[in-house]
């Protein structure tokens, strides 16, 4: 059984193997010239390697190897090589492909292969820059220093390129921070020049070889590492995309030994070179609303300072950072979403960096960038510059969801500056679902109302009150006649307008016709007082009593309006009365309708208390 | 003519008429107005706690809202049950503290559940917001009781008054700050509704609402040990209205339903626990309710026995009852099976007993007794109205306002004691000024035909009359008839004096106003763990070296380092650094207080025994010296002092901290005790070497205004870890034995000769809970200081 | 989908219009609610009329909801 298994499991491998056959080292290529530059000038080592290959073999070569050695693989934080043309005028990326090569297959170095556009023929020259950068890699040596000394670092390298191709002639210039080297591997010809150390040239090195180069020398530049960034970004389509970093911060230089004194750290100029006292980070020219904040509330002690590509925050943790101490801080601000948000329709593009600039020459140890798409978003795709890790989509619920917005997760391990390139996420939104949220609201607040309303005609008592009870059915009665009361008022308001009208227009055709709706409102409100009136006999007399004086009231107030009526329409319109005489006539029906009228009022308001 | 004139107003008048159908009759203009008024009570309350949110940020203010903070995070991580069981190791090193079991939770559970009502909603809202703006909004529900309180004792327009002048005055908005996330917030709001529901039960005499008002002590009882006042105050006015011969059924319906259900109910908080029927403090309300049943007994008695028969059998009833239940309640306490009163208790009728016994609580500055100047302070116009408004009660006395008297004249002695207590007045000044104000204006505004709001007051007098019982009432008509002769006073001194006198409350109405904001604004919106210092040019510097520090113990220590400090600090360490303390706060242990002010007050080989016995890692002290703070731990040594030598009296004695003209300095005529202990040497470590300026001596200290006595000192056993940027907090780590060299004993002096010593392999490292005094291994090391 | 196909997003609402929006909006809606509450109230079992609640409620709840959106992103809870 577990025969078996070995076997199916060397079968795999070798089917393996043989998909991605390994490439050849050929021997016919050679390095003629290679020019190398270590910078150690920061925290970061960045190494730069100029080679010009030359074919000296017959068959034209279509691709070259380039290499890290074992040592550096691990730290290896980014890789890029770059096509040089000084003729063509530029230079061009090249892509690299992680590969195999024969040979080499149980050793650690890692091997790139660089497909040439244009096979290299025999005699031909090619320049490529290989660029890597290591995070990592600097090691401080003494680990611990007190405050008051300075922070030394190791370097350990190889005094030769390592090249899988014999390398003809080379040079290596290594860039320091400070002038101050304590000692040096000195395999000559070697020089040391003010900040900056010279090997070489060294001829006809063969290929794979190395010798260790060891650098020991005063670095004071911030050694700070993000051991873990939280970032998140969440859009809204309402115009805003807010983004929020948690950062954890080390410094990872040489550790503090014995006492911090607050005296000497300020008072003495020499006192905590390599402590860390602020940096700064830069955001989006855009960035509004930054805040600055960690567990305990905002940290104080920074600035804002808006120019006109970027914003630039200075930060200042809580305190120093001396080697070995830790902050956590929280970081976020808001970005316009015009700014990364891109649409054609329904269909979404959101580009944005992946990770952003913290300070200079960081390394990020470990990111986690969560992209926070509206709700009801779908169809949602990735495209990355360099390979992310994408963790399963999660949920997140904020204000006003329902179902959860999706979360796109994505994952990526030692970071640098190199990093912050934009993503792009495409998705799928259909625009109407911008309205659930308000309609959320709403609904919300309607159900809210229903439900004071469903209150209110609940009743919750054991014993009826009949006394109080009766008395709101007859306040609920009165009530009802007097809006039938206002309605019919009114109702007299447009009599008199028409008449007045008539008055003056002495147009008959329209008096008629728009007298009667009136008529026929004045008769259907009569008529629902009069049923409320019998209504109210039974519960309440008085008020009845009252009610029928208002119906009183009422005829008589018909009776002179129909008396104004027949006096305009059989006298005044034909012209069968002169001036005087009609002012006689009906100068005291005016008097007698503002009497009526200012009696009823007078019920009506008995009637409002 | 007269035609064109008459039609046209006619559709106006009409319109009007419509419109009063929309707010149609005077209770929807009512209801509206006091819905308006109390809103902006509620707001205006909110946003006159927002000024220190405002001018620094959402944070948790002072000490004690620390811990309140603590546990609510805690019980939001792990849930309700497991926050009644935490034990919390953090606290009290090496015993621990049962926090569950200690606490009040109705704080953490008001704050726990609206997070969970919040975040089931999906309303992401941070805890931390929330407590910090908890206190605000049950500002706006206690001046919401507060209106129905008072309009529950005189009228609405007193309520609405009252609830104006609780939602703004300072003597409330001292302790309901936002970020001041601390059991008081939420106890008055219970305090007060508590109130007003006993108040409702005892007019109405229904069950409902005495389950209400037990269920409401119930809130309170979980939220504040202030409740004690409540369980006093409620038999008290019982036992006022017993006296007052103004027994009724309502009475005692409602207390007994209420005695009996609070009662069970009070005794479900694990704090509380036994103590409502152990202690002395709450035997009041149980001889109360004895009393209550033995009249009600001789009540229905009295419908049996004849007049003479009942004056006899009255008074040996009464007397024996008296006795048997006062001899039980001695013969308990001497037993022991009811407590004695507790030392803050007596602290409360003698000033000076705390001073005497308890140290510990004499030295909080809140437990001072009041002045009259942080009355007008608290309270500003309120503080002579109020007396007004107690008159106007005792003019019209009935069963409700003999309570409110009584509140009154209780809460005014206990402020009077305690500064603290202050709190428990405010309330009840703002219902009586509520009332006076109310009352006068009443009579002042007034037309002089119209009388309408004399009127609708006696309405409801009357409204409540009809309901309650017919014999307690008859002095509302001596009410009216007062006012009806006021009425005629004020009508002589005419329009003009009415006017004046109108501006003249509303001019101290608006002072009170412009004083409670300037108040508000200046003395209680610090949050006290962020200090700000202004420039000559008005700019504003933040000192924020207390959080510089905690956050530095809590990202660069270890895990579970243990630090220590005055108890002063101990729930900002918890709370901020995330650490173990081994004093806080919550000052439940005299004993261990003591050692760690022993510590302090020893010099540095003596503290050293005690840290190395007590596994401190880390001490941690609070310096003003360089900034001129004068709450350090310099100006409070005196009281770590007399603490310490109240339990170790044989080793710490206050004379020797001061000089013989008895002054305390630390100057160079400061005694060599005082110069060379822990304290000392912390906080002025290196401090010798500093100059502020180039004209200035080294080591000018810039609290006390003298150029320290001792400069030029080493520590041995201690090694400076952090000092902040002000130099406000300094942080040093203790070393481990192995790390200083010892001075060299001849083999000869030697206790323990070398040769017989075992040396285990776990020497080196300390282990916890080593012996005191244990023998430790010399190494031939350097000292690593050598500065 | 190209990226250089597409146009940049731009909100339906101008968010240099959101308080304005919000004032207007809300307080036209606390008017509604004021009515709606004041009518409640005021009127008893005998006077009630549903639709009129129900009218009233829906006008307050559709403009005090859209109110306290924009009240939402103007204080910057970008929903």
């Amino acid at each position: 059984m577990t025969g078996l298994r070995v076997a199916l499991v060397a079968l795999v491998f070798l089917c393996g193997s043989s998909l991605a056959a390994p490439d050849v080292i050929s021997p016919s290529l050679r390095v003629k010239q290679a020019d190398r530059l270590v910078d150690l000038a920061s925290q970061l080592v960045k190494i730069n390697t100029q080679m010009v290959f030359e074919n000296t073999g017959a068959e034209a070569a279509r691709y070259v190897i380039l290499v890290v050695d074992e040592a550096h693989t691990a730290s290896m934080a980014y890789i890029n090589a770059i096509l040089v043309e000084p003729n063509k005028g530029g230079v061009k990326p090249m892509k690299l492909v992680e590969t195999t090569v024969k040979g080499q297959e149980r050793s650690g170095h890692r091997f790139y292969r660089v497909d040439l556009k244009t096979p290299l023929s025999t005699g031909k020259t090619v320049t490529i820059t290989l660029e890597t950068i290591h995070s990592h890699l600097l090691e401080p040596f003494p680990k611990e220093i007190s405050q008051k000394e300075k922070q030394l670092i190791k370097y350990t390298g190889s005094h030769y390129i390592f090249s899988p191709y014999l390398v003809v002639k080379q040079k290596t210039t290594v860039n320091l921070s400070a002038r101050n080297v304590e000692s040096y591997t000195k395999l000559k010809p070697v020089s040391q020049a003010d900040q900056s150390l010279n090997y070489g040239p060294y001829e006809n090195i063969p290929a794979f070889s190395h010798d260790a180069m060891v650098i020991h020398c005063e670095n004071n530049t911030p050694f700070l590492t993000v051991r873990n960034l939280q970032r998140a970004i969440e859009v809204s389509h309402w115009g805003n995309i807010a983004i929020e970093e948690t950062v954890d911060l080390e410094h990872t230089g040489a550790i503090l030994k014995g006492s911090f004194s607050r005296f000497e750290f300020q008072r003495e100029s020499g006192s905590g070179l390599s402590s860390v006292k602020s940096f700064k980070t830069i955001l989006p020219a855009s960035a509004t609303d930054a805040y600055y904040r960690d567990d305990i509330g905002n940290i104080s002690t920074s600035n804002m300072r808006v120019m006109s590509d970027a914003v630039e925050l200075n930060l200042r943790p809580r305190f120093p950072l001396f080697g070995g101490w830790k902050t956590h801080y929280v970081i976020g601000y808001n970005v316009p979403s015009y700014e990364y948000l891109y649409n054609s329709g329904d269909n979404y593009i959101l580009k944005i960096r992946f990770i952003d600039h913290i300070f200079d020459d960081m390394i990020v140890d470990d990111a986690v960038t969560r992209i926070i798409l509206p709700e009801g978003c779908t169809n949602i795709k990735l495209k990355a510059p360099y390979a992310i890790n994408r963790l399963p989509d999660t949920l997140h619920f904020t204000y006003l969801d329902t179902k959860g917005r999706p979360v796109v997760v994505l994952h990526k391990t030692n970071l640098i500056e190199h990093h912050i390139q934009d993503v792009e996420i495409s998705y799928t939104f259909p625009r109407l679902l911008m309205l659930q949220e308000p309609l959320l609201l709403i609904i919300a607040l309607f159900l809210l109302f229903v439900l004071v309303i469903i209150y209110v005609r609940l009743d919750f008592s054991i014993n009826k009150d009949e006394a109080s009870e009766n008395r709101l059915r007859i306040a609920g009665l009165v009530d009802k006649v007097l809006s039938h009361q206002l309605k019919r008022m009114t109702a007299y308001d447009a009599y008199d307008d028409q008449l007045n009208k008539l008055r003056q227009i002495k147009d008959l055709n329209s008096f008629n016709s728009s007298l009667k709706s009136v008529t026929s409102d004045l008769k259907a409100e009569t008529q629902a007082i009069a049923d409320h009136q019998t209504k109210l006999k039974s519960d309440g007399p008085e008020l009845a009593e009252k009610v029928s004086e208002l119906q009183k009231l009422d005829k008589a107030l018909k009776e002179v309006l129909a008396q104004q009526q027949a006096l305009y329409v059989e006298k005044l319109v034909p012209g069968k009365i002169n001036r005087t005489a009609f002012l006689e006539v009906d100068g005291p029906l005016v008097k007698k309708k503002s009497d009526i009228r200012e009696k009823i009022s007078v019920v009506v308001k008995s009637l409002q208390h | 003519m007269g035609m064109g004139a008459f039609g046209d107003p006619r559709p106006k008048r009409s319109l009007n008429a419509e419109k009063q159908g929309l707010f149609s009759n005077a209770s929807g203009w009512k209801s509206l107005i006091t819905f308006t008024v109390l809103a902006l009570a509620w707001i205006s309350g909110f946003a006159s706690r927002l000024f220190a949110v405002i001018r620094f940020e959402s944070i948790i203010h002072e000490f004690d809202p620390w811990f309140n903070y603590r546990s609510t995070a805690y019980m939001v991580q792990h849930g309700f049950y497991n926050f009644l069981n935490w034990f919390d190791e953090r606290a009290w090193y090496p015993l621990g503290r049962i926090v569950g079991g200690t606490v009040y939770p109705g704080l953490m559970i008001t704050s726990g559940s609206i997070h969970y009502i919040l975040h089931s909603l999906n309303i992401p809202v941070n805890i931390r917001d929330i407590c910090v703006f908890l206190a605000p909004v049950f500002s706006g529900l206690t001046s919401i009781s507060t209106y129905f309180l008072t309009k529950e004792i005189w009228s609405p327009g007193a309520g609405l008054f009252a609830a104006c002048f609780i939602a703004i005055v300072p003597g409330y908005i001292s302790r309901s700050v936002a970020g001041s996330y601390d059991n008081e917030g939420i106890a008055i709001f219970a305090l007060q509704i508590t109130y007003f529901l006993w108040v409702r039960s005892v007019k109405t005499g229904s069950i409902f609402w005495a389950s209400l008002t037990a269920l409401s002590y119930f809130y309170m009882v979980s939220a504040w040990g202030g409740y004690v006042f409540i369980i006093n105050l409620i038999p008290l006015h019982v036992f006022a209205l017993l006296l007052m011969g103004r027994y009724s059924s309502r009475l005692f319906t409602s207390y007994t339903t209420f005695y009996i259900l609070g009662l069970i109910m009070s005794m479900q908080i694990p704090f509380v626990g036994f103590q409502p029927i152990r202690t002395s403090e709450h035997m009041a309300a149980s001889g109360v309710f004895a009393l209550m049943m033995a009249i009600s007994f001789l009540k229905y008695v009295q419908t049996i026995l004849t007049k003479a028969e009942m004056r006899y059998f009255y008074m040996i009833a009464v007397l024996g009852a008296g006795g048997v239940v006062f001899l039980a309640v001695v013969l308990l306490t001497y037993a022991g099976v009811i407590a004695p009163w507790s030392g803050r208790f007596y602290s409360l009728w003698d000033t000076g007993y705390a001073k005497i016994h308890i140290p510990i609580i004499a030295s909080v500055s809140e437990h001072q007794p009041t002045t009259w100047f942080s009355f007008f302070f608290d309270l500003h116009i309120l503080v002579t109205t109020f007396p007004v408004g107690l008159w106007y009660c005792i003019k019209n006395i009935n069963d409700e306002r003999v309570f409110i008297v009584l509140y009154a004249v209780s809460a005014v002695y206990f402020a009077g004691v305690m500064v603290r207590l202050m709190l428990t007045l405010t309330p009840v000044v703002c219902v009586l000024s509520g009332i006076a104000f109310s009352h006068l204006l009443g009579l002042y505004l007034k037309e002089e035909e119209t009388m309408s709001t004399p009127d609708s007051d006696s309405e409801t007098d009357d409204g409540s009359n009809e309901k309650s019982s017919r014999n307690l009432y008859d002095k509302a008509g001596k009410l009216r008839r007062m006012r009806h002769e006021q009425i005629k006073e004020s009508d002589g001194l005419g329009s003009n004096v009415r006017g004046l006198i109108v501006m003249a409350m509303l001019m101290m109405l608006m002072m009170f106003a412009v004083h409670c904001t300037w108040v508000t604004g200046n003395a209680y919106s610090s949050p006290s763990i962020v200090l700000a210092s202004y420039g000559q040019d008005g700019t504003r510097q933040i000192l924020d070296d207390f959080r510089e520090a905690y956050y530095w113990l809590s990202q660069n220590t270890h895990n579970d380092a243990r630090v220590m400090s005055w108890w002063d600090y101990g729930y900002q360490i918890a709370g901020m650094a995330n650490r173990t303390t081994l004093v806080d706060n919550n000052t439940w242990n005299n004993s261990h207080i003591a050692l760690v002010g022993k510590a302090m007050s020893s010099n540095e080989s003596e503290a050293y025994k005690i840290m190395t016995s007590l596994d401190v890692d880390y001490v941690l002290v609070i310096f003003g010296g360089v900034i001129g703070y004068s709450g350090d731990d310099i100006n409070k040594f005196l009281w770590m002092v007399r603490i310490a030598e109240g339990e170790h009296p044989k080793d710490i004695r206050e004379s020797d901290y001061f000089t013989e003209r008895g002054e305390f300095r630390v100057d160079s005529e400061g005694t060599p005790t005082l110069l060379n202990c822990l304290m000392y040497k912390l906080s002025y470590y290196r401090f010798g070497e500093l100059r502020m300026d180039y004209r200035s001596t080294p080591g000018f200290d810039r609290t006390r205004n003298v150029v320290i006595g001792n400069k030029n000192f080493d520590l041995t056993y201690l090694e400076e870890a952090y000092t902040t940027e002000h130099w406000l907090v300094r942080i040093y780590r203790v070393k481990k034995p192995d790390e200083f060299n010892r001075p060299r004993i001849p083999l000869s002096d030697r206790k323990i000769k070398r040769s017989k010593i075992f040396i285990s392999k776990k020497t080196n490292k300390r282990k916890k809970g080593s012996i005191k005094n244990k023998p430790t291994v010399v190494k031939g090391k350097k000292p690593t200081k050598t500065a | 989908m190209d990226i250089e196909l597409m146009s940049r997003y731009v909100s339906p609402v101008n968010p240099a219009v959101f308080p304005h929006l919000t004032i207007v909006l809300l307080g036209i809606g606390i008017f509604f609610t004021a009515w709606f509450f004041v009518y409640e109230v005021t009127s008893t079992k005998y006077t009630r009329d549903v639709f009129k609640e129900l009218l009233v409620a829906l006008v307050a709840a559709i403009f005090s909801g859209m109110g306290m959106l924009f009240l939402m992103l103007w204080v910057g809870i970008y929903v």
